[in-house]
């Protein structure tokens, strides 16, 4: 039996302190947007009829809100959109629908945020037919189920690619795109010069340091977690191997010095300004790093179809990392059948075309990626769908942040000596067991 | 004769002292006629600062994640948890070398750029406009600010190092950011500490100054053995608000670095955001906040009691 703590008869502690929560919300979203970095507002209409969500900062919510402003030309509902940057998106989202919020439509990062959202959302199934879901990129909306339910549309998904300076390469005497993890490593060295280093990383003690390591991880044969999602399994031959490789390529001078500090966006920055010439990056990232606006070297970019393998290991390819955005509809929400609405609209074959096309959006509908314009203007893409299509996502389990922080703060001290590889991975597989409470 | 709110109205003694005679029935009328005018703003106050903490504290009695099972009382085990831990243990002592530092930079840094205006200029003009201006410039706009001149690749302080002939350093990484991190902080607040003494010595009595130049008291003397001592009630005042804002550092370091590299710059501050925003542990997190504001108030009542003793030297 529960103790009684006194709030009052008809009111569980739960409701009272997610009063509380919904205060400390309503607190953070005013601080959000007055103080946080990069933070901004875009707001339509609060009339009735009106779709509220969240959306991270990006290409996600360049998307998102060009979508959405068609979608208000056509339809009699207007959709106020908040930006936040990712991880605030995250807690001001989970926040604002643990502490009894009014968002209606809830963008979901693929299986990571799914586990914890999940319990706050409306299962769709009731609403679409399952062959719907089949004109979707095949392995797109399994990121989205949970438990034989579907949760949510994917909008906009995309995998870790090779993407690199076909000038560079040519300058180099590299002739193939790299296969193995030895190739890329001769690749990285051939390629820094006093100009330009072999290899751009986010190596700041952040999530897109994780999202870096995975596909290594996973391309030198190792595995993040145990099949049953019960127990950390990456602190072995292969992940020393994996991880003592991205160490060296950083300690060896073929990483700027400054990527301990950087995370994504210096990624692209290093690409566009030249200063690299491999990265192992998002593949919507490939659009802005070739856009003649933002980069000098437009054009001379590339992706491969695959990523390197360690040579000895069963593995025909490199295994990437596939993850994207979802939406999905909240179980409070008094606006369901429009934020529904809006969902269909966003996740539509010519809607996303258009996206794709005009607003450099990662597309889920695989006519898409037949579309003879889109492949004029990602010439890429076969290769993308290549590598998505033997993409592993990161594991749904509730615990994913704590996982996720503790390998970001170990592999940050392999990356600055505070601890060897083989010490920082013992390490985090302790702090991810007993996450997993194992 | 002085006559508190409470109605007991107080007359010096002779022999030193108050003694306190009973208030008549106008004198009590009139006090309760004031606490009636304060008692709207009082009750305000108490919702507004003292609500939150007790709600903080209630929270940190309980194991409550947003997204898990229904809160449960656990007592004491969070503050358990939390003293140890050796995460948390880390910040705290990283927390107390920063406060250590930042502050004391603040404090020499501040006394001697107040004394210069003092005595150069008498008055704050332009000059001290400009160095009051990163105290108005948020926090924010600040991290982001020193982000750029920081940061690796397009570091401005690299290119004017460079300049001179000095390789370019990761400011942010691992061997500086710690210290890069201090030296944003003292930058932007010394021009507090800066304003505070500043106003102290535009109080001091000038008979007292001019007296010990008579008597041959060089510089340093003056103000080793003269200002010093006078100024000593506005320098506690500073350091305790200083040492109490430093204590609860976030946003600079939220933005320059995030904690990292290999949580080198992860404060208390830090380590609360994480356990109530990444990991949604809300008692933990509150938990955390309660000890943090233990330690604020032992350092506040620490600096009060130090004052009190210098007031009455």
């Amino acid at each position: 039996m529960r103790p009684n703590l006194g709030v009052g008869e008809g009111v569980t502690r739960r409701q009272f302190m997610r009063a509380g929560a919904g205060v400390a919300a309503s607190a953070y979203a005013l601080g959000s947007v007055g103080t946080l970095a990069g933070c901004s507002e875009e707001t339509t209409s609060a009339a009735s009829g009106t779709v509220r969500a969240v959306v991270p900062e990006g290409g996600l919510s360049r998307a998102f809100v060009e979508a959405a402003r068609e979608f208000e030309s056509t339809s009699d509902i207007s959709v106020e959109i908040l930006t936040y940057p990712y991880a605030e998106a995250r807690q001001q989202q989970l926040l604002e629908l643990g502490g009894g919020g009014d968002l209606d439509a809830v963008l979901i990062d693929g299986q990571i945020w799914l586990a914890e959202l999940h319990q706050h959302l409306d299962p769709i199934d009731d609403r679409i037919d399952a062959s719907e879901l089949e004109r979707f990129v095949a392995s797109m909306p399994t990121m989205f189920q949970r438990d034989d339910a579907t949760y949510a549309l994917p909008f906009r998904v995309g995998g870790w690619v090779l993407i690199y300076r076909e000038d560079l390469f040519d300058s180099a005497g590299i002739t193939q795109v790299p296969q193995t993890w030895a190739e890329f490593r001769d690749a990285a060295e051939r390629l820094t010069s006093d100009q330009t280093y072999g290899f751009a990383a986010p190596l700041a003690q952040t999530n897109f340091l994780v999202a870096q390591w995975l596909p290594f991880l996973w391309s030198f044969g190792g595995e993040l977690l145990t099949g049953d999602n019960q127990q950390a399994a990456f602190n072995s031959d292969a992940g020393i191997e994996a991880t003592t490789f991205l160490v060296d390529l950083y300690k060896d001078g073929l990483v700027p010095p400054g990527a301990i500090e950087a995370d994504h966006d210096g990624v692209i920055t290093a690409m566009q300004q030249g200063q690299t010439a491999m990265a192992i990056t998002y593949s919507p990232y490939y659009l802005e790093m070739n856009s003649p606006d933002q980069s000098d070297f437009a054009g001379s970019f590339a992706v491969a179809g695959e990523l390197p393998r360690r040579a000895d290991s069963d593995l025909d390819t490199g295994r990437s990392m596939i993850t994207g955005w979802g939406v999905g509809i909240a179980r409070n929400s008094v606006n369901k059948d429009a934020a529904w609405e809006l969902a269909e609209y966003l996740t539509r074959d010519d809607v996303q075309a258009t996206l794709a096309i005009e607003h450099g959006n990662s597309p889920t509908v695989a006519s898409v990626y037949r579309d003879e314009e889109y492949l004029e203007a990602y010439e890429a893409a076969g290769e993308v769908l290549d590598v998505l299509k033997g993409a592993s996502t990161r594991p749904g389990v509730v615990e994913w942040t704590e996982i996720e922080e503790a390998l970001a703060l170990r592999l940050s001290e392999a990356l600055t000596d505070s601890r060897t590889v083989a010490e920082a991975l013992s390490a985090a597989e302790e702090d991810v067991n007993e996450a997993l409470g194992s | 004769m002085q006559t508190k709110p409470h109605g007991v109205s107080l007359q010096h003694h002779p022999a030193g002292g108050w003694r306190g005679r009973a208030a008549s029935p106008l004198e009590r009328h009139r006090a309760r006629v004031a606490y009636g005018f304060i008692l709207p703003a009082l009750l305000v106050l108490a919702a507004i600062l003292a609500a939150p903490i007790v709600f903080s504290l209630y929270v940190s009695l309980h194991d409550w994640t947003l997204f898990g099972d229904q809160p449960e009382l656990i007592g004491l085990d969070n503050y358990v948890r939390a003293l140890s831990d050796p995460a948390v243990l880390a910040s705290f002592v990283r927390t107390a070398l920063f406060v250590l530092i930042t502050v004391g930079a603040q404090t020499v840094l501040g006394f001697g750029i107040a004394l210069f205006l003092f005595r150069e200029f008498g008055r704050l003009r332009l000059l001290g406009i400009v160095l009051l201006l990163p105290m108005m410039i948020s926090e924010v706009v600040a991290g982001l600010g020193f982000r750029l001149i920081l940061s690796h690749d397009v570091s401005l302080l690299n290119w004017l190092l460079g300049l001179v002939g000095i390789e370019p350093q990761v400011w942010l990484g691992s061997d500086w950011a710690f210290i890069s991190v201090m030296a944003v902080d003292v930058w932007q607040h010394t021009p507090f500490v800066i304003l505070v003494l500043f106003a102290a010595m535009q109080g001091l009595p000038q008979d007292v100054l001019e007296a010990a130049k008579v008597d041959g008291a060089t510089g340093f003397t003056s103000v080793r053995h003269i200002m010093l001592p006078l100024l000593m009630p506005a320098l506690l005042v500073v350091v305790m608000f200083r040492t109490v804002f430093a204590m609860r550092v976030f946003t600079p370091i939220y933005i320059l670095t995030g904690g990292g590299p290999a949580d080198s710059t992860t404060l208390l501050g830090i380590e609360i955001y994480r356990a109530a925003f990444q990991h949604y542990e809300m008692g933990y997190a509150a938990a955390l906040s309660a000890l943090m504001l233990l330690f604020s108030m032992a350092v506040g009542v620490l600096y009060i009691k130090l004052l009190s003793r210098e007031a009455l030297s």
